[in-house]
């Protein structure tokens, strides 16, 4: 038995998240998810587990406008805390945000591994989950 | 044109021209006078040099006849025919006589009017006549020569008047034993006439030392001792004028309307200082001529006619000249001035019109600003939308997607409410975004003068329950300026905002306050907002604090519109808001608000 794939969903979108996590859901059964309303809330979380690397995500799908800290000042705020995350969480902003200052920031940090448009499609999630299965696989 | 400096710059430069002319001119006049001075000098000195050579020959004459041998008692004929052949030849011999020692005539020669030689046998007593008494004390070779006057017969002027002088010389028998003496008469009109001017510049007067005047150009006026005539009063002044200008020294003396020249000649001085030889002839005699040349004015302006002349065509010329440079140069100067004024004109001109660009510039610069802003409120609306509108249309795709594909009843009712949860939000959402929308829609706002104060207490009235429980103390610091022009509407919404913040998010730890502070800055009217509230870290959310839906504080309740609205508020009417905070340490905001809220162009952005 493979070990289950974990994702962090931050989005302030509760019906996002709920809809997200059924997706995920149906694409394996084999899948952890977590939910945070907001950026605060999950850092929050990663300063809780205190560097336990058990109880990093696979996976991060990072919205970009909430209240209280915002997606930008996650990444900012989770690079300082644990610098080289990139190597252990693969993060990807999912965000309503076409703009080009946005999309400009997201090349700004190399801890992104990707950059998501809403609304993204079952597709791109079984994609997205298969590619972290595969080097999952790879790595073990 | 003839303005006061051109008539200033003609002076200065006329007035030399004329001082040196006239020195000049004057100079020229001085020189012609004394030319003509010198001229007539000259002629005075010809004049008793002719005197001179007259009397030598006078001399010679008579003391040829007194070195003849005569016996006065007994004269021969061949004497006799002598004289008388003497006296036709030369005119100016009117008588000859010879007179005893006692001064008895013995023998007389006398000229008729027809000039015809009688032998005189009236012999008459001459004794008293003061010719005889002046030269009856001769010696040899001693000539007497009298003062010219007129001649008399018998104690009378003869008419016609006959001016004459005397000359005597003593004779001497063989024992050289003075007998007598000869007394020969020469007519003075000749000489006289000799003596006159030649000139026609002047007038010659000869006086003597008796006060007689011998020669004058009115023959009135001459021997008047022996005259009996009347004379008017001029001729008398000018008469005793002309006695007293005698006796001075050889000089020439302004009166008259003239220049005098006077020169004084002693006869017998004269002739003897030349003739000082043992033998020679010793002239006695009491006569003094004084000469005199009146060169009147008249004669003189003559004279200084060309140069005065000259001096005012010349002056009339410089004039013209002056006039003539003066005024090309005006004109130049004017042309000048001309152009110079168009060049200013022009200037102020190009001035203007570059003002007129500024301004417009400015204007351009302000709708500019303003058009940003519109751009940038539009852009955030878009984002709004998008952002705030997509996802929960997705979601409800999403949604009703599992809806469709759902069996049971469980799963309807865990997807129903979240449809409803969408809905929900979205209705709001567009609550929010009309106010919103309002709010940029307005191009023209209503404004009214707006007292703050009032506004100020109204919204305060709205949290009266908060107030009064002394959670917030509104402090109004309005000295300054309390009215505006703004939107009443706007202006509450703005204010019960700030208040409703400053309530939310008091600080327990102290009394708090919410303070209005109203000051100029400039033109421009500032309202500073401040509270002593828990704040917030601008380092973190500096620029997302007016954005909508913005929370910073987890545990306070809140949309995240206020601010946004607040912003969106005040940029519409042109004012513009800034934030100034630390955690825990309150906060500021510092509103500045334009003179003419409506008018973009007067717009100029706070820095």
């Amino acid at each position: 038995m493979t070990r289950a794939t974990t994702f962090h969903l931050i989005d302030d979108d509760e019906v996002y998240l709920f809809i997200t996590s059924k997706i995920l859901e149906a694409i394996s059964p084999n899948v952890k998810i977590q939910t945070f309303q907001d950026g605060e809330l999950a850092i929050n979380y990663f300063k809780g587990i205190e560097g336990n690397s058990s109880d990093f995500p696979d996976i991060i799908l990072l919205d970009l406008n909430m209240p209280f800290l915002d997606g930008w000042g996650f990444l900012k705020e989770l690079k300082t805390l644990y610098p080289g995350i990139e190597k252990r969480i693969k993060i990807y902003v999912v965000t309503s945000s076409d703009r080009e200052d946005d999309l400009g920031l997201a090349t700004e940090f190399n801890e992104l591994s990707g950059y998501y448009v809403k609304p993204i499609k079952k597709d791109e999630l079984e994609t997205l989950f298969r590619e972290i299965v595969d080097s999952n696989l790879e790595s073990n | 044109m003839m303005n006061s400096r051109t008539i200033a710059r003609f002076l200065l430069s006329y007035v030399p021209i004329l001082i040196i002319s006239i020195i000049w001119s004057n100079q020229q006049i001085q020189n012609q006078t004394d030319r003509v001075i010198e001229i007539e000098k000259t002629q005075l000195n010809n004049k008793t040099n002719l005197l001179q050579d007259y009397y030598t020959q006078v001399v010679a004459g008579v003391h040829f006849w007194s070195s003849m041998p005569i016996n006065p008692k007994e004269l021969d004929s061949a004497f006799i025919n002598n004289a008388i052949e003497y006296l036709e030849v030369y005119d100016a011999y009117d008588q000859f006589r010879i007179l005893d020692l006692n001064g008895v005539e013995v023998f007389r020669l006398d000229k008729d009017n027809n000039n015809k030689v009688n032998i005189s046998t009236d012999l008459q007593d001459k004794s008293d006549r003061y010719y005889f008494q002046e030269s009856k004390n001769l010696n040899d070779h001693e000539v007497y020569i009298s003062k010219i006057d007129l001649n008399e017969e018998y104690g009378k002027v003869e008419y016609p008047h006959q001016p004459v002088f005397r000359t005597i010389a003593p004779i001497y028998d063989s024992d050289n034993n003075k007998i007598g003496s000869v007394v020969v008469n020469y007519k003075a009109t000749k000489l006289l006439n000799a003596l006159k001017s030649k000139s026609e510049h002047s007038k010659h007067t000869i006086t003597d030392n008796f006060n007689n005047i011998i020669l004058a150009p009115n023959a009135d006026i001459t021997f008047l001792n022996q005259k009996d005539s009347s004379l008017t009063e001029s001729d008398i002044q000018y008469t005793s004028d002309l006695i007293s200008l005698s006796k001075g020294t050889d000089t020439s003396v302004v009166k008259n309307n003239g220049i005098w020249l006077s020169k004084h000649n002693n006869l017998a001085d004269d002739y003897n200082s030349k003739n000082s030889s043992a033998d020679s002839i010793t002239i006695v005699s009491p006569v003094q001529l004084t000469y005199m040349s009146f060169i009147p004015n008249a004669t003189l302006n003559k004279f200084h006619e060309p140069i005065v002349e000259g001096r005012l065509v010349f002056l009339i010329f410089c004039f013209i000249l002056l006039l003539t440079l003066i005024i090309i140069n005006n004109k130049r100067v004017e042309a000048k001035v001309n152009h110079i004024n168009q060049l200013r004109d022009s200037n102020i001109g190009l001035r203007e019109a570059s003002k007129q660009l500024e301004n417009k510039h400015k204007k351009l610069e302000a709708l500019n600003y303003q058009l940003t802003l519109k751009n940038g409120q539009l852009r955030e609306f878009n984002y709004l939308i998008s952002h705030n509108l997509k996802a929960p249309i997705t979601s409800v795709t999403n949604l009703t997607e599992m809806l469709m594909e759902s069996e049971t009843v469980e799963e309807y009712q865990l997807l129903v409410p979240k449809l409803k949860k969408i809905t929900d939000r979205v209705s709001e959402l567009i609550e929010d975004m009309l106010q919103y929308v309002r709010i940029l829609n307005s191009t023209q706002i209503e404004t009214t003068q707006v007292d703050l104060n009032e506004v100020i207490d109204q919204s305060a009235e709205l949290f009266l329950e908060s107030i009064d429980n002394q959670d917030v103390k509104v402090i109004k610091e309005l000295e300054e300026w309390n009215e505006l022009e703004f939107s009443e509407h706007f202006m509450k919404s703005i204010i019960q905002n700030m208040i409703s913040n400053s309530i939310k998010y008091r600080s327990t730890e102290r009394e708090s306050f919410i303070k209005f502070k109203s000051y100029t800055r400039g033109t421009k009217k500032i309202l500073e907002i401040s509270d002593n509230g828990i704040g917030i870290d601008l380092k973190k959310h500096g620029d997302q604090v007016f954005k909508l839906y913005k929370r910073f504080h987890r545990d306070i309740s809140g949309k995240g519109l206020g601010l946004f609205l607040i912003k969106s508020q005040l940029e519409a009417l042109s004012a513009s808001i800034t934030i100034d905070s630390k955690p825990n340490r309150g906060i500021k905001f510092t509103i500045t608000f334009n003179t003419n809220p409506n008018d973009a162009s007067y717009y100029i952005p706070f820095d």
